[in-house]
């Protein structure tokens, strides 16, 4: 298989920084940046790659255990927030300037409560994001990202016009081809990208400035297209559901024998990478970006869409079996696994759901109802 | 004196219970006789849950256990007026022909009356079937769970989406819904939707919803609400109607809002459903009605006389409490026994303190404004959307303004949103000294936590933190 492309991704970071990946955030405020961090998808991240701004998602702790986020959020939070909660109150997260947040779900919103009260944020934005799409919903977020750029100006002291939107929309959509082009490679059957190969550069990408994670995946994307193709065997399997916190489920289901070869979750390559088409008004821009690519669940009007774009992925990535994977008390995605589970066994596609946490856990049980359904594909 | 005061409310008491227990069975036997008997039959079998709603009267028997005086007529007479209403709403979904219009309990139905529809409030049978029999939606919650929805979702949408799912709600021509009150809320309708095949309209409420900006966006929503329903149903909003109901509804808040000045009074007036039962139906159901409006007269006045007799609703007033978050909706007898057993009266519920006063009826635009405050501050949408302090600020507020002892929160461990409140509500009431019992259950599932097992929380509460003795 050669290196994986994380690998890759931090030979080509030193060649270029002299550092080795990760570095801290500090780093990069060191030259200059502002580092602001995001946590949900439905955050336009084209508005946080503003010279000198970067996004960062920031990622929940990767131990299981939580303990400050359960006694804070309660049990009955999703483990993500109480994961970003963890890691936020010790501390991984200190070097940003700007924290910006969604009302996107209960758990986020209670989240950002509790935070606050907990911690001192720089910069603690929320952005109100409509939950369907109208006229008045459009021009309601239009009116979301004005006072956001203008609080960014008078917080930052920076000036933002037109022509520094649309410098931020090119680089987003640079970045955006480019991962796009990487995905297109995995719908080759002998595609050497695994997909947690694929999940871990994603986050690697996702935690520094847009420029170098242009540079480092040009070299990347050109390096793959003359890699040596390798026959995969195993169903060609897709994941679909809530925020995931590490590769380790998709590796798992692809020692178990299947061969995860799409994702349709927020750390995937869907919906953050989409390009965005541009208009005489960079806002304008953004704001129709989001309202074409918005897949949650929480958007009221548009399950048949979601369930349509899921078909279509899976007619053009020759999909043989789906795993619908819900977090654990969420209610968005567990209602939308229900829905879709119905709908894909009436298409006759191949469908498990398994409800997880954020961080890999119950391996044992899960591996029993992944061998089965595999067995169940393969029997077909 | 106090003495034969005391005798002669016992001979009365009851003669008033006994007496309303009749009213009321006669409210259904008539009924039963106006639909006729084989509509009933068919009724019955077509939807299960009619059997259930026609013991409404249990809840009579049960919730006026150990009251007397004018906090026992104003018992009986809440309960009563919730028969009547009840049905009148079983009339209306047994005569309907697929004329109905079935809204999420967040949309109150003043609209859909103005414009001549029959309302039928999707959430509202999970809500009162619990009351009258614990047990009543598990088959509907376990219908909903062997279709994949999650088991630690909210068990209010999991009974409301087991009733359709098992296809127990009358044929309606289109489906109102919006964002409130939580995520589970809110995705249920991708569910009932699909299931009903029906066209639907979701209002939107922004996430800050006490802003101006929010405000003017929700009006517009209204309007586009009631647009999509002339054209869906071919009925046309009745803007005099609606005058006339919001008028009624501003004389029923301000009712409430002298019976609410008064229960400041050491002890309590009047306490428990005259206050929250009568508040949820009466708001939330049939706002505006007169039957409502009439009900309100007559709790303002027995509470007034209470008031200016400086007489105790419940006898031996020991602890006054409110209640945060839904009532314990499988267990409702829950303030009637701590009364009984502790004298702990329930002021108010957050359930009942929330919406704005008055609607301005002066104009069609001001009358959408006032409902559009009065739905993005509706039951449960104040407490739990937007801001933290939307939840924890009511609370402070009448702790200090009811001169209170002990806030207890209803902790429905099916509602993320308030559980992840609770440890900032905590740490505030451990500044302020305020004790503080967050009751762990399920809204709607007795088997989650059983009735002894909630006041079992209520006794540790009651011995080590307020340690207090049991009255009997």
């Amino acid at each position: 298989m050669g290196p994986s492309m994380l690998s890759e991704f931090r030979t080509i970071f030193q060649e270029k920084t002299d550092h080795t990946f990760p570095v801290p955030l500090s780093f990069w405020k060191g030259k200059g940046f502002h580092p602001l961090g995001y946590m949900c998808s439905c955050v336009p991240t084209a508005l946080l790659s503003l010279s000198p701004f970067f996004p960062v998602r920031i990622q929940g702790s990767s131990s299981h255990d939580t303990y400050l986020g359960d006694a804070h959020l309660s049990h009955v939070a999703c483990s993500y927030t109480r994961a970003l909660f963890e890691s936020a109150l010790q501390g991984d997260w200190d070097e940003l300037e700007g924290w910006i947040f969604t009302a996107g779900c209960d758990h986020l919103r209670r989240l950002k409560d509790v935070l606050e009260r907990e911690k001192k944020i720089p910069f603690p934005f929320i952005f109100d994001i409509p939950h369907k799409h109208s006229k008045q919903a459009h021009r309601w977020f239009v009116s979301e990202v004005t006072n956001f750029l203008n609080a960014l100006e008078k917080s930052f002291g920076c000036v933002i016009d037109e022509n520094i939107l649309n410098e931020s929309i090119g680089v987003h959509n640079e970045l955006c081809t480019l991962v796009e082009e990487l995905s297109a490679l995995r719908n080759s059957s002998s595609s050497p990208i695994s997909s947690p190969d694929f999940f871990r550069l994603l986050r690697a990408l996702d935690q520094i400035p847009r420029y170098m994670s242009i540079e480092i995946l040009s070299e990347i994307v050109t390096g793959q297209k003359s890699k040596k193709q390798t026959e995969i065997t195993g169903p060609r399997l897709i994941v679909i559901g809530s925020i995931m916190g590490d590769e380790n489920f998709l590796k798992a289901i692809n020692e178990w024998g299947g061969n995860v070869v799409a994702e349709r979750f927020c750390t995937g390559d869907y919906p953050v990478y989409s390009s965005i088409e541009l208009l005489s008004d960079p806002i304008e821009s953004v704001v129709n970006a989001f309202f074409r690519q918005a897949m949650c669940p929480r958007m009221m009007e548009t399950y048949s869409n979601r369930l349509s774009h899921i078909i279509t992925l899976i007619e053009a990535k020759r999909i043989d079996g789906v795993v619908l994977s819900p977090l654990k008390s969420c209610d968005l995605w567990g209602i939308e696994s229900a829905l879709l589970l119905a709908d894909l066994k009436k298409h006759h596609i191949p469908v498990i759901s398994v409800g997880r946490e954020y961080n890999l856990s119950g391996e044992r049980q899960l591996q029993t109802r992944i061998e089965a359904f595999l067995e169940q594909i393969g029997s077909r | 004196m106090s003495q034969l005061l005391h005798l002669l409310d016992n001979i009365k008491s009851p003669l008033i219970l006994w007496s309303y227990w009749l009213i009321n069975w006669g409210k259904i036997l008539v009924f039963v006789l106006k639909i006729g008997p084989l509509t009933a039959i068919k009724g019955l079998r077509e939807y299960p849950w009619l059997k259930i709603l026609l013991q409404v009267n249990h809840l009579h028997l049960r919730l006026s256990k150990g009251r007397n005086g004018r906090y026992l007529l104003a018992t009986a007479a809440v309960l009563s007026s919730v028969i009547s209403g009840v049905t009148e709403f079983i009339e209306e979904t047994l005569t309907s022909s697929g004329e109905m219009v079935l809204h999420e309990d967040m949309i109150p139905p003043e609209i859909l009356r103005a414009m001549g529809l029959k309302p039928f409030m999707a959430e509202l049978l999970g809500i009162l079937l619990p009351m009258i029999d614990s047990h009543a939606v598990e088959n509907y919650i376990d219908r909903c769970e062997a279709e994949g929805i999650p088991a630690d979702l909210c068990s209010l949408p999991k009974s409301t989406m087991g009733l359709i799912l098992s296809g127990h709600v009358p044929l309606v021509q289109c489906i109102l819904s919006s964002n409130l009150p939580c995520d589970g809320g809110m995705a249920s309708y991708a569910l009932i939707t699909k299931e009903l095949q029906k066209p639907v309209f979701y209002l939107d409420i922004p996430y800050d919803f006490q802003s101006g900006r929010a405000i003017t966006y929700f009006i517009a929503e209204l309007r586009e609400m009631i647009h999509w329903l002339e054209i869906q149903t071919g009925h046309k909003i009745d803007w005099k109607k609606l005058r006339r109901i919001l008028e009624n509804r501003n004389k029923m808040v301000a009712l409430e809002l002298e019976i609410w000045e008064m229960l400041r009074q050491k002890p309590a007036p009047m306490v428990g459903e005259p206050i929250w039962l009568n508040h949820l139906w009466s708001f939330n159901v049939q706002p505006g009605n007169p039957a409502s409006l009439r009900l309100f007269r007559k709790v303002h006045r027995w509470t007034y006389k209470n008031f200016k007799q400086q007489k105790a609703a419940v006898r031996e007033e020991k602890y006054r409490a409110i209640l945060w978050n839904p009532p314990t909706i499988h267990f409702i007898d829950l303030f009637n026994w701590a009364e009984r057993v502790y004298g702990v009266t329930l002021l108010i519920d957050s359930m009942s303190y929330n919406r704005l006063p008055y609607v301005d009826t002066t104009s069609n635009d001001t009358m959408l404004e006032g409902l559009a405050r009065i739905i993005m501050q509706g039951p449960m949408a104040r407490h739990t959307r937007g801001p933290a302090e939307n939840y924890i600020g009511d609370i402070l507020y009448l702790y200090e303004t009811l001169q209170l002892d002990m806030v207890w929160v209803a902790g429905h461990i099916g509602c993320k949103s308030t559980m992840a409140l609770n440890s900032m509500l905590r740490e505030e009431c451990r500044q302020k000294s305020i004790p503080l019992l967050i009751i762990e259950y399920d809204l709607s599932d007795p088997r989650i936590v059983s009735h002894e097992r909630i006041t079992g929380q209520v006794d540790h509460f009651m011995e080590s933190v307020m340690e207090a003795e049991k009255l009997s």
